[in-house]
């Protein structure tokens, strides 16, 4: 049997749980006993056991830090996905109709008019009646307060 | 990088004056059916045409239509202007013959919303109908004042 600070297990002890760990049968825990009990003994039959421990822990470490890589280079090229998706999108949205400096046409009876001052025309015809129905309101409120006021008037 | 962000910025400040008017009832009469009647007559100004009256974003129908289809469109500028912040409107023989609306601000852009039917009181069954949507950094004054020098 032999013994150090923390490990204590005897010779048939450590042979079966040898055994059961080729067996595929170990618990993390018994690996980790297991670890450490060979790792103080210095008989050649440990050899072997010393070997695949060695070697399984060495992959265990390559295998997380490629996961980790892999990881942060998926999220870098999804970071870029994104952003080129917002941007076309966006670009596709702008340029459908626009020109490098904006867009102005009209559609009169199903015809196009490009011709930037026949448009602006257009839309001072639009604002002009916009205008007058306005003044009509501003002028049929000032009538209805005079109404009002010459009742009032009338009654003092 | 630099080149990459700064078009990024471009595109999407210049996308806000046409996402602004998106989801508003009204954006069917500029591209709907109203808009391929006969006689309609619709435009759409952007950019540097717009951009001396501090606005991003005109676009307006005027159509003869029939007194069904004035009331349609009627209701799609109300709804529009239930959100309104503020609001004139004039009713005539129960038709609304003058809307003035200013509308909650989106992306950071003033817009406003305006309706006339020259024909609410006049008994017929046609109307002459105009409707105009406007978006940007235009005060009310300065619509007012765009407004009244159209007459």
């Amino acid at each position: 049997m032999m013994k150090n600070e923390d490990i204590i297990i005897s010779d048939e002890q450590l042979d079966a749980l040898i055994q059961r760990y080729f067996d595929a049968e170990t618990s993390l825990e018994e690996e980790a006993l297991l670890k450490r009990a060979v790792a103080h003994r210095e008989e050649p039959r440990y050899d072997e056991i010393r070997a695949v421990l060695g070697f399984m822990a060495a992959k265990r470490r390559s295998v997380a830090k490629k996961r980790k890589r892999g990881t942060t280079v998926w999220l870098q090229v999804a970071a870029v996905a994104a952003v080129a998706a917002l941007v076309v999108t966006v670009g596709i949205n702008l340029t459908h109709q626009a020109t490098e400096t904006g867009t102005c046409y009209a559609m009169v009876g199903g015809v196009r008019i490009d011709d930037e001052s026949q448009v602006l025309s257009l839309m001072q015809s639009n604002l002009g009646d916009i205008g007058d129905a306005a003044s009509e309101t501003s002028m049929s409120v000032e009538s209805q307060i005079a109404d009002i006021a010459s009742v009032i008037n009338e009654a003092e | 990088m630099k080149k990459l962000l700064i078009l990024m910025a471009v595109t999407v400040a210049s996308a806000f004056a046409l996402q602004a008017q998106k989801g508003l009832n009204v954006a069917k009469v500029f591209q709907g059916r109203y808009a391929k009647m006969p006689d309609a007559v619709v435009t759409y100004l952007t950019g540097d045409a717009v951009e001396k009256y501090d606005l991003s974003l005109y676009r307006s129908l005027a159509v003869t239509c029939d007194a069904a289809t004035a009331n349609e469109v009627e209701q799609l500028v109300l709804k529009d202007g239930l959100t309104a912040t503020s609001k004139e409107t004039v009713y005539r023989g129960g038709r609304l013959k003058f809307g003035s609306f200013t509308l909650p601000k989106r992306n950071y852009l003033n817009r406003y919303l305006f309706y006339v039917n020259k024909d609410a009181d006049s008994g017929k069954n046609t109307a002459r109908i105009v409707v105009v949507y406007m978006s940007g950094d235009a005060s009310p004054e300065k619509v007012k004042k765009l407004i009244n020098t159209g007459k």
